[in-house]
């Protein structure tokens, strides 16, 4: 597929359908931005000992990021240096090693080589070779207890790409009482017959939720989730948001970002409902002190950062971590692990969970309605007309932000999707 | 041999019965009806893995006081579910209903249940168990927790629409 081809299928209001349909298009998507972007991994507080290791795909490919004795996160390939098997099926645990189940040779937590049996056979030219170990993924980025990693040896460096969201994990680790988040409470993990960018675009679109998620709202009002929260208004006044030009999310903005990032704020102050819980907000104060925790309240006002392509941080009440692993152009699976604070009062924590089971379950009251819209997205994109996916919502009307590249939205406005279709664009024109 | 299993009584008729009336309501939508089995108390949990200690520190599938309950019935009556529009037809067959070796303080009584789904042009089948605690409450019985273990709970999962 040539260049100018692949250029002709984003426009500035509009992308191609085929970005969503066609295999080839998928496979190059691969090559040219899952595999030389960045990646999230996993948080280190799913594997805070050492021989602690998950495993996952990026791209497709098997991947193990473990913790090595020395304290270091190691990512490398999950393929026997010899005949390529996989040499961990766990998706987590810990182990002082890594042995292939087919000849028997064994890896340490970093991936390094540390046997081969019957070694006698091999020449000593062979067994002098430095790349008998687990290869190692080219590129490893921490920040914070975040781990990505990145496919490939050259591309944009790592703190440039995290540059535009760092604020929402600083916010984030601001509101742990002992300064540390804990990625271990379980997961929920779903699939759906979509493309994955109906996932990614999920979360910066706040056009859809009086529509996709009617059936959560009970006299303009959507049911209360949040710990502390008593459900928030989803409609203005008493009007349907059908009938009025502004929706109540309007109120929130988006911000898009190069490479493809993009955060949402929240809608307003009420929906921020956890800081107001009188035994956490004092943990808050006496870590911060009075004017530092003024200041974090103010700072709080992100509600999901998405990081392109494959990561969705959600920084506000039911807070998250969501990544999204492409599996063929049509088929896609998610994965979120809820979060909660270190040292925060345990009926807090309940809370995060009891929201997470109600809205990223595959039994949730919303997740399942957004799955059901990607799957009718993914047929109805097989329409051979018309040929065009209308991202027009706001179009240069947004301001400048502070951060080069940024553009500032009101909060239904399509400025997240065209950020990451500018990225894709980018991406997919390089050969 | 100190931990072997051990042989569980098979449930009384009446309170197979019970176990089996609770599915019939589930294969027929009767969901009002389901939710008036339930106790002020109920919990309703289906576990997100195999050996979850409980559903108050960690992700469920399900994990429903009397409050979510209602909501989730609510819902499967409103017109823009999208995700059970069209509806699924379940159909439930419940088996094995053994009473706990403690049932005469704890009311619990396992079972092993399989599900058929169809929607959309496509058959689904679970399997798993379940854990009901009954009380007697007004003559009859009730359901104060109901646990569903999910064979593949732990695995990547699609919609799961009606309670199970």
């Amino acid at each position: 597929m040539d260049i100018a081809e692949i250029a002709s299928l984003v426009g500035d209001d509009r992308v191609h359908a085929r970005c969503y349909t066609d295999p080839a298009i998928f496979e190059l998507e691969m090559e040219r931005i899952f595999r030389r972007t960045w990646n999230f991994a996993c948080h280190e507080s799913q594997i805070p000992k050492s021989g602690d290791f998950v495993t996952m795909t990026i791209a497709r490919q098997p991947i193990i990021v473990a913790r090595a004795p020395s304290g270091e996160v190691a990512a490398m390939f999950n393929r026997c240096s010899h005949r390529g098997s996989i040499v961990c099926r766990e998706e987590s645990g810990n182990a002082p090693n890594f042995t292939c189940p087919f000849h028997g040779w064994v890896f340490r937590c970093n991936g390094e080589l540390a046997g081969i049996p019957y070694r006698e056979s091999y020449s000593p030219e062979f067994l002098a070779q430095t790349n008998l170990g687990l290869a190692p993924v080219p590129r490893l980025g921490r920040y914070r207890g975040f781990v990505f990693v990145s496919l490939s040896a050259e591309g944009v460096p790592f703190e440039s790409y995290l540059a535009p969201l760092k604020v929402g994990i600083d916010n984030l680790l601001d509101r742990a009482p002992e300064g540390e988040l804990i990625a271990d409470n379980g997961l929920h993990r779903y699939a759906y017959k979509g493309n994955w960018k109906h996932q990614i675009e999920n979360g910066i679109d706040e056009y859809h939720p009086p529509f996709s998620h009617a059936s959560t709202i009970k006299d303009g009002k959507q049911m209360a989730r949040a710990y502390g929260s008593e459900g928030f208004h989803y409609t203005n006044k008493n009007e349907k948001s059908e009938d009025v030009g502004r929706s109540h999310f309007d109120h929130a903005e988006i911000h898009g970002f190069p490479y493809g990032h993009s955060y949402l704020t929240v809608a307003d102050r009420s929906r921020v409902a956890d800081l107001k819980v009188p035994s956490y907000r004092e943990l808050l104060i006496k870590k911060h002190g009075e004017k530092r925790f003024a200041e974090v309240e103010e700072e709080t006002f992100i509600t999901n950062c998405v990081f392109y392509p494959n990561f969705i941080l959600r920084v506000n009440n039911n807070i998250h971590l969501r990544v999204v692993r492409p599996i063929a152009v049509d088929r896609s699976e998610v994965w979120v692990w809820p979060l909660r604070f270190k040292g925060a009062p345990d009926d807090m924590s309940e809370g995060i969970m009891r929201y997470a089971n109600v809205h990223t379950s595959v039994a949730s009251f919303v997740q399942t309605d957004d799955l059901e819209v990607f799957e009718r997205c993914q047929e109805g994109l097989n329409a051979q007309a018309p040929e065009w996916v209308w991202l027009a919502r706001g179009l240069k009307q947004e301001k400048p932000g502070k951060h080069p590249g940024e553009l500032v939205a009101q909060g239904t406005w399509e400025t997240g999707m065209r950020a990451q279709f500018r990225y894709w664009k980018e991406m997919m024109t390089q050969a | 041999m100190e931990n072997a299993p051990k042989p569980r009584r098979l449930a009384p008729a009446e309170v197979q019965e019970f176990i089996l009336f609770e599915a019939q309501l589930l294969n027929e939508r009767a969901f009002e009806h389901w939710f008036a089995l339930m106790t002020e108390d109920i919990v309703y949990w289906m576990p997100a893995r195999e050996h979850q200690p409980n559903g108050r520190m960690e992700a469920s599938i399900i994990y429903d006081d009397r409050t979510l309950m209602r909501s989730r019935i609510d819902r499967l009556s409103h017109p823009k579910m999208w995700s059970q529009n069209p509806a699924a037809k379940m159909q439930r067959l419940v088996s094995n209903i053994t009473l706990d070796h403690d049932y005469e303080t704890n009311g619990m009584v396992h079972s092993a249940f399989a599900a058929f789904e169809f929607r959309n042009n496509e058959q689904r089948i679970f399997g798993g168990t379940y854990e009901h605690q009954l009380r007697r409450e007004e003559g009859g019985f009730k359901i104060a927790r109901k646990v569903v273990r999910l064979l593949n709970a732990e695995g990547v999962l699609w919609n799961l629409g009606i309670p199970f």
